[in-house]
């Protein structure tokens, strides 16, 4: 065997790996297959929830039966997902532990093979770590918490914080917004509820890690975020599972307060197995000179739906979308942007690069919305996507909405691929057309990686590496 | 020729329904506009004034569905329609033009030809209009139809035109439409090209209380070229939907298209394209713009750039810009003596007149010009 090819497998191996494996199922509270009132009501029960919350659930549910497959625009891949055969809460209780030690010992065994205690040593303020439906650990440094800093689950907030908790609850994201807001509203078990007190700027970042373990199942995290004026905060979230031969739904609600002044950077590297349904929805509310930016990275799952937005409703508030997606053999990542201006002089800008590999299909989708009687508000708009093979796929459908003559929004859009010429010129100083062809692509999408902190960008570039493999020759 | 699309289209036409909300092919459109199941079909044309004929090209005039003046050895009429088909959210409307037109142009030009058809549109009801146009044998044709009112009644036309280049051929189109502010345009327009065809199809709007247009331009020949162009110039209570599609089907294609409306009063346009390129059409070329000047606080502009591209190594681009004359631009002109008005104006017609050079054809370019220039003395 050539050194080379030893590598490759080498390497093929180590993707695999990163996150590919699981434990046997412990769990001692599973709601079974299928979605009905019970479920809810069981789900309600173990988690021992106030009677609003219930009534919420069974509330969403009714929505959600009501509301239609968006296949009138989106793949008609959604319509594999089975409700059916989907367990929709499986833990081992809902309280997490503050301590590693705590933590059991196989859930403790995955988190430190994906290497979670090990970067909250490093450079992280608070960590939570959620394990199918329950976060198994959580916890935020004791200096934070002294000046006011929340971290805690999402079920812990609404119990222990329901006066910050509740007013915003659903208001970013109304249940009805769409089926899979309001399934998530229904079945919402784990995610993240973090209060910035006012001028508090976090220094390090906060992370969350989603880690799915069992088969037919669901995960429906819900995270609230809420920056008082004048503080800043960055939030990271990571999430792998196990490559199993059914689909594996991941749904999530992710709602985003910025007060006037605030500042919230939220950062997803999704790197689910490809067996997995990605339906997120993502929303940030801006108030008067706020600024909401979301920086996005898919590189896993089966089908990716998932447009986050960012509503200006303070004068001068600023929203940010910075997207990288790509799409290997058996993907679509259908991924975007929603900007809703609704105050004067507020600005945002999208910058997504999408890269579709094999047969990978990538998909932009985004909305700029301007209604009448503002001014001043602009908007800038880019995407660009790179083609590597013949049989790779991408679609780009923006819909930009202008009311008045006081507004300035620019759309631009373009599609390309790896010049002959480059490559060529790479492998004339000795790369092989894999190396060159890697080296390309993390040269497209380069600017955008140094948005992400440090930690990430060198993970998000062997990422790429990784699945750039086996792309050319 | 008769039966071959009239009977199995009206049973199609019965079968379908009326575009909806929910369509994603009428996102932000005036859904309810296209229902048309309340009309009559027009009566009798009236006669009117004609406008100047262009030199040098072959004029025929249509009163509502009537051949009146004009004829030509490469056009032939037709009693009924020869069936577009609506890929862009129409159906219903296109199975509306199969089964009831009564009156179709069927122009077959295997050399040079020029032809101005004139529509004179009066009284209240739908009309129906259609037109095929062939161009074989390295011909080089260039049509001119311009859709006037000749009264106030609001009237409706559907109309369709099917452009079908053959190799080596070139068409260059130019629609204008003058309606009166009461009635209603819906116009299918679609192109095949052949190898190494060239088709140039550019429309003026400025008329009509509402225009629902579908562009639809299949580029199935490898080398050839497509240039789709339009130039907008609504008002309070009109607006324009169009709607376009560049299919690339071959090898080393080429399409571009450029639009560019200028928004007054409480006008609305909404742009929907897509550049759609097949597996396998390897070394296409594709841009898409569109532009829109907005001149009041009040108008609304939706555009919806849009890209599917199934094959590597293309290039392909769009881009779409919204905003109005900017502050530099006025305060330049007025800097050399011209008033903020009359520079907003003339900044305002440079912007469409960018679209219009791009005929490349003097007469086409005056004409269009002039189109434009009537709407301006009216809209500022």
């Amino acid at each position: 065997m050539s050194s080379e090819t030893a590598t490759v497998q080498q390497v093929a191996l180590e993707k695999d790996d990163v996150g590919n494996f699981f434990y046997p199922e412990k769990h001692r509270y599973d709601a079974g297959y299928g979605l009905t009132e019970k479920t809810i009501d069981y789900i309600s029960k173990v988690k021992d929830e106030p009677a609003w919350v219930n009534e919420f659930r069974h509330k969403a549910l009714k929505i959600f039966r009501s509301k239609p497959m968006p296949t009138n625009w989106a793949t008609k891949d959604l319509d594999n997902i089975d409700f059916d055969a989907i367990r929709y809460y499986l833990s081992d209780g809902a309280t997490p532990k503050r301590s590693w030690d705590d933590v059991p010992p196989e859930v403790l065994e995955t988190f430190d093979r994906l290497g979670v205690p090990e970067q909250e040593r490093a450079f992280l303020a608070g960590v939570e770590a959620q394990y199918d439906s329950e976060a198994a650990y959580s916890n935020v440094k004791e200096a934070l918490a002294k000046e006011g800093v929340i971290f805690v689950t999402c079920s812990e907030g609404l119990k222990e914080h329901e006066e910050i908790f509740r007013p915003w609850f659903g208001k970013v994201i109304p249940t009805g917004d769409n089926k899979f807001s309001a399934l998530n509203s229904a079945v919402m078990s784990g995610g993240s509820f973090i209060y910035i007190p006012p001028g508090v700027k976090v220094k390090h970042p906060l992370q969350a890690y989603f880690r799915i373990n069992s088969e037919n199942f669901g995960q429906f995290e819900r995270t609230l975020i809420i920056a008082d004026e004048g503080s800043e905060v960055m939030y990271m979230e990571g999430c792998t599972a196990p490559k199993f031969e059914t689909a594996t739904l991941h749904s999530a609600v992710v709602e985003l307060v910025a007060m006037k002044g605030a500042k919230i950077q939220y950062i997803t590297v999704q790197n689910w197995s490809s067996n997995v349904f990605n339906l997120v929805t993502k929303r940030g509310l801006a108030h008067e000179d706020a600024e909401i930016r979301w920086i996005d990275c898919n590189i896993g799952s089966r089908l990716t739906m998932k447009y986050p937005g960012v509503v200006m409703k303070g004068e001068r508030a600023r929203g940010e979308v910075i997207s990288i997606a790509l799409a290997n053999d058996g993907q679509h990542q259908d991924t975007g942007a929603k900007m809703i201006h609704a105050a004067n002089h507020t600005t945002s800008n999208v910058i997504s690069k999408s890269i579709s590999v094999g047969e990978g299909r990538s998909t932009y989708r985004g909305q700029v919305h301007i209604p009448k009687h503002l001014k001043g508000c602009k908007n800038n708009t880019e995407c660009d996507a790179l083609l590597i093979n013949t049989n790779s796929r991408t679609d780009t459908y923006p819909a930009i909405s202008v009311h008045g003559n006081q507004h300035v929004t620019q759309h631009e859009a373009s599609v390309s691929q790896v010049s002959e010429e480059m490559l060529f010129y790479l492998q004339q100083r000795g790369l092989s057309e894999t190396q060159a062809m890697s080296l390309a692509v993390n040269g497209f999408i380069n600017d955008l990686v140094q948005e992400f902190p440090m930690e990430y960008s060198v993970e998000l570039k062997r990422l790429i590496d990784l699945e750039m493999e086996g792309s050319v020759g | 020729m008769s039966a071959t699309f009239a009977s199995p289209a009206l049973k199609e036409f019965d079968t379908l329904n009326w575009p909806v909300r929910t369509e994603e092919n009428w996102r932000f459109g005036s859904w309810k506009e296209a229902n048309l199941s309340s009309l009559k079909p027009i009566g009798e044309g009236q006669p009117a004034p004609l406008p100047e004929p262009l030199d040098g090209f072959t004029r025929l005039v249509i009163q509502n569905n009537t051949l009146v003046s004009g004829e030509c050895p490469a056009v032939s009429v037709v009693d009924q329609s020869f069936g577009p088909i609506s890929r862009l959210g129409s159906p219903k409307l296109a199975a509306l033009h199969a089964a009831q037109s009564k009156m179709g142009l069927d122009v077959r030009c295997r050399e040079d030809l020029s032809l101005e058809v004139i529509y004179l549109i009066s009284g209240e009801g739908l009309c129906l209009p259609g037109m095929v146009i062939e161009a074989e044998n390295g011909a080089k044709v260039r049509v001119v139809q311009r859709f006037l009112s000749t009264d106030d009644a609001p009237a409706t036309v559907v109309t369709a035109t099917d452009i079908r280049i053959g190799a080596q051929s070139q068409v260059t189109c130019l629609v204008t439409q003058e309606l009166n502010p009461q009635s209603k345009l819906i116009r299918f327009a679609d192109s095949t090209l052949q190898e190494s065809a060239k088709s140039k199809l550019a429309v003026v709007h400025t008329g009509a209380k509402w225009v629902r247009e579908e562009t639809y331009s299949t580029v199935d020949g490898s080398e050839a070229s497509s240039e789709i162009l339009s130039v907008t110039l609504p008002t309070t209570g009109q607006e324009y939907d169009q709607r376009t599609l560049q299919h690339h089907g071959a090898r080393n294609t080429h399409s571009d298209l450029l639009f560019k409306n200028t928004l007054f009063g409480k006008a609305r346009t909404i742009f929907s394209g897509l550049i759609f390129v097949d597996e396998g059409a390897h070394g296409t070329d594709a841009y898409q713009t569109c532009r829109n000047l907005m001149m009041t606080d009040q108008g609304e502009a939706h555009s919806m750039p849009g890209l599917e591209i199934n094959a590597d190594d293309v290039k392909c681009s769009h881009g779409s810009t919204t905003a109005r004359v900017s502050d530099e631009e006025i305060f330049y002109l007025m800097a050399r003596g011209i008033s903020p008005r009359n520079a907003r104006s003339l900044v305002a017609r440079g912007f469409s007149v960018e679209v219009i050079e791009r005929l490349e054809d003097d007469q086409l370019e005056a004409l269009a010009l002039e189109v434009v220039d009537r709407k301006f003395a009216i809209a500022d």
